[in-house]
């Protein structure tokens, strides 16, 4: 008889997810598949607003990342209003980019903090209770600590410059709907009421030694679990190729580190991405037109952007970059547990970014926004904190918005999150009698990684038990587990 | 219910006012803004953090506010809240339970703690409470003292 493993929901992931594992009549694992249930529907939703509102709207869509989406939609509003990145004034792109690399501070440290803590403190096998994030406050209170003062400060630059935490106003068509006082810029210097910016550079660096020291304990795990062969994407700086996090060019390259994108405009996107459809799961797959549905496919985050940059242009994380390349002897990293070190370093590099920004005097400029001639389509994509964000909008004479497409990162990385599921399937689950705890975990330890982000707008409470489900191959429920 | 609110009493209110009933949270949180009988704080919050941890810990009581999906007698309900590290979320969302444990366990502090339920009906994307989350909300803001 073949069976069918579900898992649903996954756990400490962002919104709802189910795990279904095909095991045929020997019992070995045939097949393994990551399913998105919850269908957002927001593409529609969007159409026949006005375009101005869109920023604001778009936040809506995640309560983890809304900054990213506010500000992906903003850079496609700009030039719905006639004007592309470079228009922008100074002060109007800095302050985005600070907010952004606020966000990506935050959001980075509360996954690392919080979900994937647990699982690196107290390992695979650890109970199901003690891999939490109050299991790491009772035994690393120093550590717990750290990462809620580290994730308070990101929120507290989306506070200061949005007016709050979530779903403030940030951007506007053409710019920026405030600056910085010099007192708000000295609150992140002063150290008085928040620990301040070289603070947060030096708790980056301590986490970065920490994962490094635990790497070098645990290298056969971590450069095993759920590693696979893979292409990579993720935003460049043109000319320098650069990481680059809120503006530039996309570049992609194979399991072999060629470039299989070569650091085109975002705005061409089009052109070069297609998405295709599964009938068991809502999310689409983004791949590479020239390279086909099979071969197109890649990895986006941290990790797929350390490898597709040449250099960190902040000395720390460049010089962390460097010993992160080394460990694979420059070839591209597929390793799915180095997300957390790559992200790692990512926190250290938004931390310079944000001190650079905090120091410069733009950033308290009085020029907030530009004006265009209106046009009928625009596209804005950022690096979100788990990957490439597209945003793209087509409007009326009127104004309206008449067509919305997005690619989120966790779309781009939805083939990935599937390879890593059927890994575990295939070398973990496979041959056992039944579903553990440990084995449970592992598929979400694989999925955690990506740090994926799968619609997370509703939450009321009362509604969230974990979800176990057997059935055969014919569908019918042979088994049910509820945590 | 007006004694009930202690003057430095804090109230967060979760939810998401794009997804129809799970706006109840913060409808309720609106009436407090700029409240002349209160000097109490409102924060608003799309789901609890790990840093709310450290918010709850210089108050000496904190009332959380979500909307409910289920069936609540008279739609709405006022439950003690209790620290737990009983993990119910599967989001990065903490349960009002869990940042209260997260606050003990951290800052050695525990706050008078409260979980306000408003029973919702609808949670599709739109903006606006359905009729019956309106009515709900609506006796919540009666029982402390809001109503019209």
């Amino acid at each position: 008889m073949r069976q069918k493993i579900v898992i649903e929901p996954v756990t400490r992931v962002e919104g709802h997810g189910k795990v279904t594992i095909q095991l045929d009549e020997g019992g070995r694992v045939a097949d393994a598949f990551f399913h998105i249930v919850e269908f957002r529907g927001f593409e529609r939703f969007i159409q026949g607003h006005p375009y101005w509102e869109v920023p604001v709207l778009v936040q809506r869509l995640c309560g983890i990342c809304p900054v990213s989406h506010h500000l992906a939609a903003a850079k496609a509003i700009d030039q719905l209003s006639g004007l592309d990145p470079k228009d922008l004034s100074p002060t109007a792109t800095k302050i985005r980019r600070l907010l952004h690399y606020g966000q990506i501070f935050q959001s980075h440290a509360l996954h690392f903090f919080y979900l994937a803590s647990p699982d690196l403190l107290f390992g695979l096998d650890a109970p199901a209770a003690r891999r939490n994030v109050v299991a790491v406050a009772l035994e690393n209170k120093e550590l717990a600590r750290k990462g809620i003062l580290m994730r308070k400060f990101g929120q507290e630059i989306i506070r200061v410059i949005a007016g709050k935490r979530i779903h403030g106003v940030a951007a506007v068509p053409g710019g920026v709907y405030q600056s910085m006082s010099v007192e708000d810029r000295d609150y992140f210097f002063s150290g008085k009421e928040l620990p301040n910016i070289d603070t947060m550079i030096e708790w980056s660096q301590e986490i970065v030694r920490f994962i490094k020291d635990y790497h070098a304990k645990n290298a056969p795990w971590l450069d095993t679990f759920a590693s696979y062969p893979s292409g990579h994407l993720g935003m460049v700086a043109p000319e320098t190729g650069a990481l680059e996090l809120y503006d530039g060019c996309l570049r992609a390259i194979d399991e072999e580190g060629r470039l299989t994108l070569r650091d085109v405009p975002p705005t061409d996107y089009t052109q070069y991405f297609a998405e295709g459809v599964e009938p068991w799961t809502f999310l689409k797959f983004p791949y590479l037109r020239h390279l086909g549905r099979k071969k197109g496919w890649n990895r986006v985050g941290p990790l797929a952007r350390l490898n597709v940059c040449d250099t960190i242009p902040t000395p720390l994380a460049e010089a962390e970059l460097r010993e992160f390349r080394a460990y694979t002897q420059g070839k591209p990293n597929h390793h799915t547990m180095h997300f957390h070190w790559a992200r790692l370093i990512e926190i250290l590099h938004c931390a310079e970014v944000m001190k650079e920004l905090l120091d410069d005097p733009d950033i308290m400029g009085t020029e907030l926004h530009r004006e265009g001639e209106r046009r009928p389509e625009g596209i804005g994509v950022v690096e979100a904190p788990r990957g490439t964000l597209i945003h793209h909008y087509k409007a009326d004479e009127k104004g309206r918005v008449t067509r919305c497409n997005l690619i989120v990162s966790t779309t781009h990385n939805n083939e990935p999150m599937n390879r890593a599921v059927r890994w575990v399937a295939q070398n973990v689950l496979d041959g056992q009698p039944k579903l553990t705890d440990t084995l449970l975990n592992q598929v979400e330890v694989a999925i955690r990684a990506y740090d994926p982000c799968l619609s997370c707008a509703t939450h009321a409470l009362g509604q969230m038990p974990l979800q176990v489900l057997l059935y055969d191959h014919e569908g019918s429920l042979l088994d049910e587990r509820i945590s | 219910m007006k004694e009930f609110l202690k003057d430095d009493a804090l109230l967060i209110a979760i939810g998401n006012s794009g997804r129809q009933d799970d706006g109840l949270g913060w409808a309720f949180a609106d009436a407090f803004v700029g409240d002349t009988y209160w000097d109490g704080r409102v924060h608003y919050r799309y789901q609890l953090q790990i840093e709310d941890a450290d918010l709850i810990a210089n108050t000496s009581q904190v009332i959380f506010v979500d909307a409910f999906k289920g069936e609540l007698s008279g739609g709405f309900a006022l439950e003690k809240c209790e620290p737990s590290t009983d993990f119910s979320f599967s989001t990065h969302a903490l349960a009002p339970e869990t940042v209260l444990a997260l606050c003990r366990d951290l800052y050695d502090k525990t706050p008078e703690a409260w979980i306000l339920k408003i029973q919702g009906l609808e949670w599709a994307l739109e903006t606006g409470l359905t009729p019956v989350a309106r009515h709900n909300l609506e006796a919540a803001l009666v029982f402390f003292g809001k109503g019209k």
